[in-house]
């Protein structure tokens, strides 16, 4: 294999030059592409794949200086869109490869360009099986999953509480291998509902990042996990200021999320988000441009978003306000909420609207009360 | 407005309080029902809610009633469930 010392490409106005013989891109719109990449990376190739929509807003030039590397873009909900790399055999070394997975169709309603999706179309790819993409409209997942002979599911628990929801005589005689949970933490009772309801169902829980890969895993339904796996993945770990961070290369990387942990039973559980950030149904908000977008309503004085646990999406967004005083308070309030739901991805809207008292803490200064 | 048989006052009251929570997210996404059928599923198409409406919906409910119906140990699969569960919890308090 050769190393590369960089290897670069750019975007042409019609869509993506291959510059280099190693590196190929992917439209990351199927399971079936992204097996391709696979192959690819398993041939010695570095395989980026490319978000199913417009190039737009991607960077023009992208580099990659290691070989046999995956490319996945980030969701750029927290900033510009970035290209992460990982290590073709470090994402191998997250597959679990068994007779008994062999040939399985997983179903799931990930986005074809998220790590999740990825990660679950490696685990199929290196087990022969298949991957059913599911729509968000429910009925219609319910419908895949039963008529599509889906043998295993891997989504979030929001979506796994919604297909509870909408349960019927039809979907009640499935009952998967296998369910895997990811992208927000899971909630106790959500945990025991589904437990009850596909109990003979082997559920995993997994916390991953884009950035980081696979962090945890358990077979618990409770929320918690088993912190000894942490060494599996990582030199070390610590929680500094209730937030884990974990350390790779010699390198402690903050991963954004407060956690609480049980040491005397080696557990670790994922609280929410570190406050700049809100998990709402597995999709990251920003709560400072929430906070900045009520601002520059007329009328108001304070304005902070935050997150706060709901039992349905895991988080939703509270925005606690102050006036001004200038204007009547229930006018500045229709102007909010009309503002921030024109402005704001519907994940982002607050759920929740606090008015607040502005007094004075103990030195002279302004504070929310 | 019409209550199921032996209904008490005060679940009347947590009816119609549900009803407008409802019906103002139905009437946001452009419905123009006047009143929703309480054995409706909560995600029921002719409502159109979705699970972030349904997250905003507990979220209010919680607030006002201390009760998060979500957090039972049967979760509603219906308004009337979530009816049930909040007069069942109040009541206990």
């Amino acid at each position: 294999m050769n190393r590369f010392d960089t290897n670069t490409w750019e975007f042409d106005n019609q869509g993506i030059s291959r510059m280099q013989d190693r590196i190929r891109t992917y439209e990351a719109h199927s399971a079936t592409e992204v097996f391709r990449a696979f192959d690819w990376l398993e041939s010695g190739g570095s395989a980026v794949l490319l978000p199913p929509v417009s190039c737009n807003g991607l960077p023009r030039k992208i580099e990659i200086e290691r070989p046999n590397q995956l490319g996945v873009w980030s969701s750029g909900t927290t900033g510009p869109p970035k290209l992460l790399l990982h290590e073709w055999d470090a994402v191998k070394r997250m597959i679990v490869i068994k007779p008994r997975y062999q040939g399985e169709t997983w179903a799931t309603p990930y986005r074809s360009d998220s790590f999740a999706f990825v990660h679950l179309c490696a685990h199929a790819w290196a087990n022969l099986g298949r991957v059913v993409q599911l729509a968000g409209n429910i009925p219609a997942a319910w419908v895949k999953l039963v008529n599509g002979s889906c043998d295993s599911l891997a989504c979030t628990p929001t979506f796994a509480s919604l297909l509870l929801l909408e349960e019927n005589r039809m979907t009640s005689s499935w009952m998967p291998k296998r369910i895997t949970l990811g992208g927000e933490p899971i909630r106790e009772s959500l945990g025991m509902r589904l437990a009850s309801r596909f109990f003979a169902t082997r559920f995993t829980s997994i916390y991953a990042t884009s950035e980081l890969g696979l962090i945890l895993k358990s077979n618990r339904m409770d929320g918690w996990y088993e912190s000894a796996n942490l060494s599996k993945e990582f030199q070390d770990w610590r929680i500094i200021e209730d937030e884990l961070q974990v350390q790779r290369s010699e390198n402690w990387i903050a991963t954004g999320d407060i956690v609480r942990s049980n040491a005397r039973d080696g557990l670790i559980r994922i609280v929410g988000r570190k406050s700049s950030l809100a998990n709402v149904a597995g999709t990251k908000v920003r709560l400072d441009e929430i906070s900045d977008l009520a601002l520059k309503i007329p009328g108001i004085m304070h304005a902070t978003a935050a997150a706060e646990q709901s039992a349905v999406t895991g988080e939703i967004v509270v925005l606690k306000y102050s006036l001004t005083g200038e204007i009547a308070g229930e006018e500045v309030l229709r102007k909010l909420v009309f503002e921030l739901q024109k402005g704001l991805p519907k994940a982002a809207w607050p759920r929740r609207w606090e008015l607040m008292t502005t007094g004075l803490n103990s030195n002279a200064k302004a504070k929310c009360i | 407005m019409k209550y199921p048989y032996g209904w008490s006052k005060g679940t009347k009251m947590i009816s119609d309080c549900v009803q407008e929570l409802i019906l103002t997210i139905h009437r946001r996404n452009g419905g123009n029902l006047n009143s929703i059928c309480l054995s409706s599923r909560l995600l029921d198409p002719v409502i159109g809610l979705d699970s972030l409406d349904l997250a905003e919906i507990m979220a209010a409910i919680e607030k006002r009633y201390g009760v998060s119906p979500f957090d039972s140990s049967s979760a509603p699969t219906s308004w009337f469930d979530v009816i049930q569960i909040i007069q069942s919890n109040t009541c206990r308090d």
